[in-house]
């Protein structure tokens, strides 16, 4: 690796840590592409705890799981919601998201028409009411299996379904963390902020389109198999530290 | 200006209705049981077969023809029906009521120009008196009324059905049988069609190019395996406009002595020489559009394989998190903070970075910027007293607790509290109306119409709503320069950090 190459592969990581995407217009784009450059940027993130998601079309920089020392607009929402009466919107928020994700995760063919149409808010509220119903039903079947560590599964589902879907009172309507709709405007809200939607009709039923880049992000987090099975093992790493179902 | 409006609303409203009312009344007052919900259904498909027939020169479409369409099309619906419900369906195509009075259909409208109600008298099929062999009086050959054909074609436009040879084949018919004013009018069809198709195509194009993927999913994507065969349809549709423009000049030729029917002729070859032009422009465009295909299908393979064995909605969510349940948050943050970028506004040394930057984050006050954009939807602005006390109410409380407030304090209280402090943008105005000079409070014992400071009035407010704030009546509020927090940015305003201070005097 010679100073030349980790001059011009410092050049992308910065403008990407920059601008976050690169599409091919950029000078950069064509210069990640030289393979010492893209081994050295490849570098740069693995050590930093990014991922950079290459596409056709740009290259797009996001945060790892575990072990990046970066905020992110997500960590903000998580510090701002620190306290007990705020985090579990949070929670909420998270689920909403989650949610949105499963939405709009379907084949090419509904991936285009969701890109088109959109999903409106109530559409999603449906989405999120089926999660939140199916968790109130394990909670109700089975009461004995680590109660202690599911006081936030409670907590989010007796949240949620004591919240009123909207509210009747136009003025209060938006920003309203009180109701479901405004909820998943918040979440949609910080899905905006990180150009990964489009949020259409906001003043009649609003709608979120997804974006590529947001679709190139699920592609390359979720539908790859080794980092599903990194989430599986992070996901079994969590759960063995806990109480286990003894007839597992 | 408004008045035009409305005249617009109203023009043409009597000959829209009379072209809508044939479909409202499809099938409407039959008696057919259970088949009711399907009825519209079946008979428009009867009444495609009919127009089909029509333009292949057909003439199975006589009643016994129809009757046969109507239980066909039954049937190939997945449908079941008796001879009588048949029998109905078929009579009430052909006529309204009873079969023996062979009424036609009627339906009302409403005339804007004689402003008044009308009846409008319409058949869905009519004799075609062209295969109808009047002399042997053999039973009627029935074809679509223009009042059914415009049905179709209403429905066309809708469903964009018919392809451009469908639509070269009825302009021949029309021009065969001498009505050649339709035949024009029929050619806007096809250049519409065509406009259309070519729109598609270029969207397409467009798709392709950034996400060669949708080659996977849409039908077009096959049609790149014959090319030929596309070719040859283009071909044929060529020859399809050399037939209609040599039938134009035929038919000119037969006529020319017609001064009226020469006019129309020519101008339906310069319509036909546009559509031909524009459909030359889409064909080329369909056949650029496939060689791109596969040159994209050639140089990388692999965007065309479905790799992924796993998908989020599957593997995570159903049967994840849906069917696990959840057993701590930190989990579903784990899985969602990935897909968001680091944020970091400066470009700092390398090792700097990875030290400072959660540091410098905290230091932004983002709060306010969520709920800023939030607040940009309501776009309303209103004079409610009630919202802005109660929210100052809980800054007084703060105040009186800890004898000082800052505007960064607000992140600390419950959000349901900020969300209310950024409602009224009255209630940010008097914060700012802090900042000028100090304020002795003595506004308990005043009248309210006397105030002309409106902190006077806010205080006098939260005093009589909350009697505790009485303890500040004699206090002296101040501000001062809060040198912790960031400025503060609210609806592109920057807010200079300060803070409210009590100043303890003795009365």
């Amino acid at each position: 690796m010679n100073a030349e190459t980790i001059k011009r592969a410092s050049a992308v990581y910065f403008s990407l840590l920059k601008d976050k995407v690169i599409d091919e217009n950029s000078e950069h784009f064509q210069t990640y592409f030289d393979p010492e450059v893209r081994q050295t940027v490849l570098l740069l993130a693995d050590e930093s705890g990014t991922y950079i998601i290459e596409s056709p079309k740009r290259i797009q920089i996001v945060v790892q799981p575990t072990g990046s020392v970066f905020a992110t607009n997500f960590t903000h929402m998580k510090e701002k919601h620190k306290q007990i009466e705020t985090k579990k919107h949070f929670h909420l928020i998270s689920v909403v998201i989650m949610s949105f994700l499963a939405a709009i995760d379907q084949n090419q063919a509904a991936k285009i028409r969701t890109k088109r149409e959109g999903i409106s808010y109530y559409t999603l509220e449906r989405q999120v009411n089926d999660l939140i119903m199916n968790w109130d039903s394990i909670l109700k079947t089975k009461p004995g299996m680590g109660e202690e560590v599911r006081i936030d599964m409670k907590d989010v589902v007796t949240t949620w379904k004591y919240m009123e879907v909207d509210t009747e009172d136009y003025g209060v309507k938006k920003a309203n963390r009180r109701t479901r709709i405004g909820l998943i405007a918040s979440a949609m809200k910080l899905l905006e902020t990180e150009g990964l939607i489009v949020i259409l009709d906001r003043d009649d039923i609003p709608k979120a389109v997804p974006k590529q880049e947001l679709f190139e992000r699920i592609e390359y987090l979720y539908h790859d198999y080794d980092r599903y099975e990194m989430f599986k093992k992070l996901m079994n790493t969590e759960e063995d530290g806990h109480a286990e179902n003894p007839s597992n | 200006m408004e008045e035009m409006d409305v005249n617009e609303s109203w023009e043409g409203f009597a000959q829209r209705m009379q072209r809508l009312n044939p479909l409202f009344e499809l099938g409407r007052g039959m008696d057919v049981g259970e088949l009711k919900p399907y009825i519209q259904t079946i008979l428009m498909q009867v009444l495609l077969t009919i127009f089909y027939r029509e333009l292949n020169d057909d003439d199975n479409r006589r009643k016994s023809d129809i009757r046969y369409i109507v239980e066909d099309t039954i049937k190939q619906m997945k449908l079941l029906a008796d001879d009588r419900q048949i029998e109905r369906i078929t009579s009430g195509l052909l006529y309204q009521g009873k079969e023996e009075y062979s009424k036609p259909f009627e339906a009302l409208y409403y005339d804007e120009i004689r402003q008044s109600w009308e009846t409008q008298v319409f058949r869905y099929v009519t004799m075609d008196e062209l295969y109808t062999n009047l002399e042997l009086g053999s039973s009627i050959v029935y074809k679509l009324t223009d009042v059914s054909q415009e049905m179709i074609f209403m429905s066309r436009e809708m469903a964009e059905e018919f392809s451009i040879t469908i639509e070269q084949l009825y302009s021949m018919q029309l021009i065969k049988n001498g009505n050649f004013r339709k035949a024009t009018r029929n050619l806007d069809n096809l250049i519409s069609r065509v406009n259309r198709l070519m729109a598609k195509e270029f969207t397409f194009q467009k798709e392709m190019i950034n996400n060669p993927k949708i080659l996977l999913i849409e039908d077009k994507s096959q049609r790149s395996d014959s090319r030929a065969e596309i070719e040859q349809q283009f071909e044929e549709e060529k020859n399809h406009f050399r037939t209609i423009t040599s039938m134009i000049e035929k038919t000119k030729r037969r006529n020319e002595e017609d001064n009226a029917v020469q006019k129309e002729l020519t101008l339906l070859q310069e319509k036909i020489s546009h559509t031909r032009q524009l459909h030359d422009r889409f064909a080329k465009l369909v056949i650029q559009n496939i060689s791109y295909e596969m040159k994209l299908k050639a140089e990388n393979p692999s965007l065309f394989w479905e790799t992924s064995l796993v998908s989020f909605r599957e593997h995570i969510y159903e049967n994840g998190f849906m069917k696990e349940g959840v057993r701590r948050f930190e989990l579903i943050e784990s899985v969602l903070s990935p897909l968001f970028s680091p944020k970091n506004e400066f470009i700092l040394p390398l090792d700097w970075i990875w030290g400072e930057q959660e540091f410098d984050e905290k230091q932004q006050t983002e709060t306010v910027v969520e709920e800023e954009t939030e607040k940009a939807i309501t776009h309303q602005r209103v004079t409610n007293w009630d919202s802005v006390i109660m929210a100052w109410s809980y800054v007084f409380q703060y105040l009186q607790t800890y004898r000082e407030f800052s505007l960064a304090d607000l992140a600390e209280l419950p959000l349901e509290i900020q969300n209310l402090w950024f409602k009224e943008s009255e209630t940010i105005d008097l914060w700012m109306m802090f900042d000028k000079k100090p304020l002795k409070v003595q506004v308990l014992h005043r009248k309210e119409e006397t105030f002309s400071d409106e902190r006077e009035i806010l205080l006098y407010k939260l005093m009589k709503e909350y009697p505790q704030f009485q303890m500040f009546e004699g206090l002296k509020l101040y501000t001062k320069f809060d040198p912790k927090a960031e400025p503060f940015h609210w609806q592109h305003m920057k807010i200079t950090p300060f803070k409210i201070c009590i100043q303890e005097e003795k009365r």
